[in-house]
């Protein structure tokens, strides 16, 4: 819980499975399905909903960005790690 | 979170009601209604879950009720574009008022009001007033309030919270439907059998009528 806390900025207020079954949040995914297709107006669609999509996106764009983050650490580490092999090997 | 589906309609009443019962519903009028907060820095249990299961009227009354519909995306971002809370709560309901059962005693007269059909349509200002007249302004707050409220992502987190009991507007309610009961009481008691009048007009309200479709404007 507190992982997801500090990862999306929203603090789960019960099982976040059960997310899945709030009839906005199902209907976000949904809008967001829509949406990625191009198929939809937003100005058209429920605010609540509209809001529930962009917190869903704002939450993803962060677990994307916190996964980039800890690609290039590790990327970086291992070409450090190499590197001094690298150099070990040379002398 | 509240137990009512954003996206669904939802049947909302209002607080200060006299067919409502306070008394009978104890701790559950503040978990339907919300209540008035003693910390406004402490948001929980300020704002209620407008669980219509949780109503409890008085005996022989039927609640005024207000049927809305959820906001659009760009009719949030135009009530979100008004000046004021209360300007933004009145153009919350102008667009989301589906239909009002309008009711004694809250209301001046039995009567249902509703907005033109139509995709796009909503209360004009003069229906708007017109409905005021009905039931107050009050009433008009505490309902846009709802409908404004339930369009935002985390659900009454702000905005409205009901009045007080002891606040001027309900005790003015609340005396005015003693009274008018009181009188009602007394004319049976001094009258011949069948001669009750049901009428209820409380001051400042519109004129009576049946059944009526309030003009829209697009």
């Amino acid at each position: 819980m507190g992982d997801i806390e500090r990862t999306t900025g929203y603090e789960p207020t019960s099982c976040p499975w059960r997310a899945y079954g709030d009839p906005v949040i199902s209907a976000a995914l949904t809008l967001r399905a829509r949406v990625s297709a191009g198929v939809l107006d937003l100005d058209q669609q429920l605010a609540v909903v509209v809001d529930a999509h962009d917190a869903l996106d704002a939450a993803r764009c962060a677990v994307e960005s916190i996964d980039r983050r800890a690609e290039r650490e590790e990327r970086e580490s291992q070409q450090r790690i190499a590197e001094s092999e690298r150099r070990a090997r040379a002398r | 979170m509240h137990e009512n589906d954003p996206t669904k309609h939802l049947t909302c009443y209002v607080s200060f009601d006299p067919a409502i019962d306070r008394d009978a519903m104890g701790a559950d009028f503040a978990l339907h209604f919300g209540r008035v907060a003693e910390r406004p820095d402490l948001m929980d249990g300020r704002y209620g879950n407008r669980d219509g299961a949780l109503v409890k009227t008085r005996p022989g009354k039927r609640p005024t009720t207000f049927e809305l519909r959820p906001l659009r995306a760009f009719e949030r971002a135009a009530c979100d574009a008004a000046p004021s809370a209360e300007s933004r709560w009145l153009h919350a309901l102008q667009y989301a008022l589906v239909r009002a059962e309008l009711s004694q005693p809250l209301a001046a007269v039995n009567e249902t009001v509703r907005p033109l059909p139509g995709q796009g349509s909503r209360l004009s200002m003069e229906a708007l007033d017109d409905l005021g007249e009905r039931v107050g302004i009050e009433t008009l707050y505490e309902v846009g309030a709802v409908a404004y409220s339930r369009s935002k992502l985390s659900f009454f987190g702000e905005g409205f919270a009901p009045l007080p009991a002891t606040s001027a507007h309900v005790l003015e309610r609340s005396l005015f439907h003693a009274a008018t009961l009181a009188a009602e009481t007394s004319d049976t008691e001094t009258t011949d059998a069948g001669s009750t009048s049901q009428q209820e007009t409380p001051p400042g309200s519109g004129a009576p009528g049946s059944v009526t479709a309030t003009g829209a404007a697009t």
